[in-house]
């Protein structure tokens, strides 16, 4: 019983305890027994990730110089050398999102829809307008894992003004349908490997009781209203997850141990690094497996006010640095920040290329990571140049060695804490071009356009860094 | 039923006059409603035409359906199973909309993983109310005195009403005692097999999951529903004692006894008598003041913060709030200006106090500190600061948000965010600097005129909530200042006497309480008059809370809802 105003949260799995990494699976845990064919023609099948790091970038050391195939990394990229072949740059292109408020329209990076319900009275008020794309992947996958998408996250702070769906969710299967992220490793083991190292003798039984509940479901929506009824559908879809769980065979690969490591540290004094760390090797893990293709990673959220110490320097928020002219000398907290983030993202792609398939690729040859934040300029909460970094050869769907595109070159008054510019094109392009590795027939990405000829949906695939 | 909506209607016109014990001459209903008892109050009849007769402007928020909060699934399923039952339900996490989970879980779509999480928990409660089956067998007495084929279908009939708070058809019990046939011959035969997955399948039932509000419309006000009997003990048992009904309960509104008005208030005040109230109340504080987002200090700068430390700032808060709500049943002014508060021995030291005598005491404010309740505890003070620092503004911002629900608008988009560079080589107050980044600056000040002020007064509070007269940096610290309609304020004192002063204050805790307990916002325009006669009625009752929630709970903002969305 709770004693007091300090809410409870739930944690699965197993509390507290040492921390524990967990290693890599052995090369020969993908036992892709049948050698399936993939519709490309390879062996191995395409998958996608976000990453999301909150409020921004410096555009002057983050921008690559050069562009085409001849392109160098700027200074906020350098953790990323060892993989440099396995990146391609948008830089200089528009979010089109419709509509402002702060932090809120950069989201749309990652969905090519303009968040709905602004305001509400609230202040800083969105919701999501529409799915991300890692949701629209989901469905065009959809059956061919166990699970459809992992949503991960390290950080457990929230912005303290910022209300609604949008800001706090890296992943939307649409509006008022948020995929929430799991801050906790041992949550995230349970949610991605805890149904398979369990023993499932009453596998029968319990696809009987799922069949039977949605007799109550049917009922239930011939009661209630549209909204509702949207609910429901979710309902049955939660169902269906769980159907697909229970009906899965065992993966054949080494699963991992509980990482045991709940990430209950309070704000400012979280272990962000190790959370990290955790988090994407059970993201590789899953790949590897196969139990999924799709997952997300909120590494911090826009506007949120931690102070992460495990930067060199930092003794205030993240998110005030980003305001805070004098955090932005070269060595400054906010400019270590940007490469303290890089990093953590470098760790993801360094275990991906680690991680070997049976076909002798690894999960980087066959995946695409991108990564984007809620403004590209973040002092000024800017939406033009907004950059998107995508990693990975996408099993043969993207350019490799990568590219960088870039319209047009950042104009050399631009210095962090100014709107940046010139800017053109559309980081929706982006998306679809992503897509298009998932559904070749796919036309269209995001919100159509209304009658002015507004919005931020996509129907021309970047083919710059296609291959 | 169709009679009962004029006499509801009439009866809660005098309600809101009886709960603040002022006669209102000529209402039916002007009895002591203590008079009644839970099972025998709400007589139908009457027949009279109610002073109603349609068009109003009045609509309440769609009806449908919301899912269990997280305290109320544990709740209940340790109500049914019992304590180790309850130990081991782990529902999903709710995520909040508008503030409120519970807004949240009525508008929110489930994720993806919510059924297995359900599942997951139904496994363990089953064995464990398996395990410990008294609870379940006070409900269900076969489970232990004859356990056969019988007792399957009683446990779908009875288990099932409870937990579906209705009664379930023949072929919904079918349904059920299928499950448990087939498992039973999976189990080799085992009773407790059988058991065992029929009750995974009840609680996956959205039935249990999902709390269903659509009513009953109104013959004359086709756009209102009157929840039924069952739907209205339903959302009373689960905002006053954090759970669902129990089965007599649910009986007795199936009978009819809870139609009436008066019937809602006898049992609404049964309720807060009840001792798990003033929990479940608690759980609309912990989301209302928001204290679990205290986020730690630089050890090297605060040596006192510790997570012990941060528990004992919010026990200080809750002892409080209990003192004033259910102990004092007082104006709940109180908790805002309250010239006294409760301490250990951490907080005696980080107040600069005497140890208490006891784990906790009831003590003075030291009256050189200036301090006066709530808003100089050092919950709310180190919620609202950074990791090493002090903020005039989030500490103003949680004020205006929370305690006079005044919106700040986001910044136009044109607006320059960045703080401008400070004068170079002047040493300045957290003040001095703010004044000259939020406050000279129009674009900036035009919102931030509304929270630093209300911050500077209680610059004589440390990140941790400590007393202060100098900063760190030796200047010292200048807590004067002037806002708006306050004038001027000297103090953390004088801030708590002006905001417990302001009109706006009950109102916002009306507003808040009606999200917390509908799940859905007021309505200031379709629901004016309603909402104006709540304001007024927690005015009347002199803001003594356990009478806002009587009076919210017998109005058509209560027990009304619209057509389901």
């Amino acid at each position: 019983m709770r004693k007091h105003l300090k809410r409870r949260t739930f944690l699965r799995g197993a509390l507290g305890g040492g921390i524990a990494s967990i290693a890599l699976p052995a090369l020969d845990a993908m036992m892709n027994l049948e050698q399936t064919a993939f519709a490309d023609g390879s062996s191995q099948p395409r998958r996608y990730i976000s990453w999301f790091r909150g409020n921004g970038f410096m555009l002057d050391r983050f921008e690559p110089i050069g562009v085409g195939p001849d392109w160098q990394l700027n200074d906020h990229m350098q953790p990323l050398a060892a993989l440099k072949d396995y990146l391609n740059v948008v830089t200089g292109t528009t979010n089109r999102a419709k509509d402002q408020i702060t932090h809120h329209e950069g989201m749309t990076v990652f969905s090519g829809y303009s968040f709905a319900d602004k305001g509400q009275g609230q202040g800083f008020f969105s919701n999501a307008g529409g799915p991300t794309l890692d949701a629209v992947i989901s469905e065009v996958l959809a059956g061919q894992t166990p699970i459809p998408g992992v949503h991960l996250g390290a950080s457990k702070a929230q912005s303290p003004a910022d209300e609604g769906t949008t800001m706090h969710n890296l992943s939307h299967r649409g509006h008022l349908q948020p995929n929430p992220a799991i801050t906790n490793p041992s949550a995230a083991w349970q949610a991605l490997f805890g149904s398979f190292v369990q023993p499932k003798d009453d596998r029968e039984l319990r696809l009987h009781i799922l069949d039977s509940v949605k007799g109550e479901v049917s009922t239930l929506q011939s009661k209630l209203g549209t909204e509702d009824n949207v609910r429901l559908e979710a309902h049955l879809d939660s169902i269906a997850a769980l159907e697909a769980k229970l009906s899965a065979a065992a993966p054949v690969c080494d699963l991992p141990n509980d990482p045991m490591f709940t990430n209950d540290e309070s704000i400012n004094n979280e272990q962000l690094t190790l959370v990290n760390e955790l988090m994407s090797d059970l993201i590789c893990y899953a790949f590897n497996c196969d139990l999924t293709r799709v997952a997300t990673m909120l590494f911090l959220e826009g506007a949120a006010e931690p102070t992460l110490n495990e930067i060199v320097g930092s003794n205030s928020s993240w998110h005030e640095y980003s305001h805070n002219v004098q955090s932005w000398a070269l060595g400054a907290p906010f400019d270590n920040g940007q490469i303290y983030m890089m990093e953590r993202f470098a760790y993801l792609l360094t275990k991906m290329r680690d991680t070997m398939e049976l076909d002798g690729t690894n999960l980087l040859d066959n995946s695409m990571v991108l990564m984007s934040s809620d403004a590209s300029d973040g002092s000024v909460h800017s939406i033009r140049r907004h950059p998107m970094l995508v990693a990975g050869h996408g099993g043969g769907h993207l350019k490799y060695p990568g590219v960088h595109y870039q319209p047009e070159a950042l104009s050399g008054n631009y210095s962090y804490g100014s709107h940046p510019g010139p800017t053109s094109g559309n980081t929706s392009d982006v998306l679809l071009a992503i897509l298009q590795g998932f559904d070749r027939n796919a036309s269209w990405v995001g919100e159509q356009l209304n009658g002015q000829g507004e919005g931020a949906g996509s129907g021309t695939p970047l083919a710059d860094i296609m291959a | 039923m169709n009679l009962r909506k004029p006499l509801a209607l009439n009866a809660v016109r005098c309600l809101s006059a009886l709960s603040l014990f002022v006669a209102a001459p000529g209402c039916k209903g002007d009895d002591d409603p203590m008079a009644d008892d839970d099972t025998s109050a709400g007589t139908e009849g009457g027949g009279e035409s109610g002073d109603e007769t349609g068009g109003d402007d009045y609509t309440p928020p769609p009806g449908g359906m919301r899912r269990l909060l997280d305290y109320q699934y544990i709740n209940t399923i340790a109500y049914m199973f019992g304590p180790q039952a309850g130990a081991v339900a782990i529902p999903p996490a709710d995520q909040s909309l508008y503030g409120y989970t519970a807004i949240g879980n009525s508008l929110i779509s489930p994720s993806l993983d919510l059924v297995e999480t359900y599942e997951a928990s139904a496994l363990q409660i089953a064995d464990a109310a398996i395990a410990n089956p008294n609870t379940l067998a006070g409900i269900v007495p076969c489970v232990k005195d004859s356990p056969d084929q019988a007792c399957y279908t009683t446990v779908a009939q009875t288990l099932g009403h409870l937990a579906w708070r209705r009664p379930l058809t023949d072929d919904e019990v079918a349904r059920i005692v299928e499950i448990a046939l087939e498992a039973q011959v999976w189990g080799g035969g085992d009773f407790n097999a059988g058991l065992k997955y029929e009750l995974v399948r009840i609680l996956l039932s959205p039935d249990f999951i999902y709390v269903v509000e659509t009513g009953e419309q109104d013959p004359s006000e086709p756009e209102e529903y009157w929840l039924t009997g069952p739907e209205v003990v339903t959302r009373l048992s689960l905002l006053l004692i954090g759970r669902a009904p129990s089965l007599t309960l649910l009986k007795s509104a199936e009978a009819g006894n809870y139609d009436s008005v008066e019937s809602v208030e006898t049992l609404a005040r049964a309720m807060l008598n009840d001792e798990r109230a003033p929990e479940a109340v608690s759980e609309f504080f912990a989301e209302y003041l928001a204290l679990e987002e205290i986020s730690a200090k630089n050890p090297a700068s605060f040596p006192l913060y510790s997570d012990a430390l941060v528990d004992s700032m919010v026990e200080e808060t809750e002892l409080l709030l209990r003192d004033v709500i259910w102990t004092q049943d007082t104006d709940f002014r109180d908790f805002i200006e309250a010239d006294y508060t409760f301490v250990d021995e951490r907080l005696a030291e980080l107040y600069g106090l005497p140890a208490p005598d006891n784990a906790w005491d009831q003590v003075m404010l030291p009256a050189e500190q200036a301090r006066a309740g709530f808003l100089s505890h050092a919950s709310v003070l180190a919620r609202n600061s950074h990791y090493d620092g002090n903020s005039t503004t989030r500490r103003g911002l949680y004020i205006q948000q929370r305690f006079l629900c005044y919106a700040i608008p986001p910044p136009p988009p044109d607006v320059n965010p960045n703080l401008p560079d400070p004068p170079a080589n002047t040493q300045m107050t957290l003040r001095e600097l703010m004044e000259t980044v939020h406050l000279e600056v129009d674009s900036c000040a035009v919102c931030h005129t509304h929270m630093d002020p209300l911050g500077f007064t209680l610059e004589n509070y440390d990140p941790l909530g400590a007393w202060r007269t100098h900063e760190p940096n030796g200047l010292p610290v200048d807590p004067v200042t002037e806002y708006a309609d306050f004038g001027q304020i000297g103090s953390a004192a004088d801030l708590a006497a002006s905001v417990a002063m302001d009109p706006r204050l009950g109102q916002c805790i009306v507003n808040n309480m009606i999200r917390f307990g509908r799940g859905s916002l007021e309505n200031p325009t379709r629901e004016s008059a309603e909402l104006q006669e709540l304001y007024a009625s927690f005015e009347t009752a002199n803001y003594r809370f356990q009478e806002l929630l009587i009076a919210f709970v017998t109005s058509e903002l209560f027990l009304q809802v619209g057509e389901p969305k």
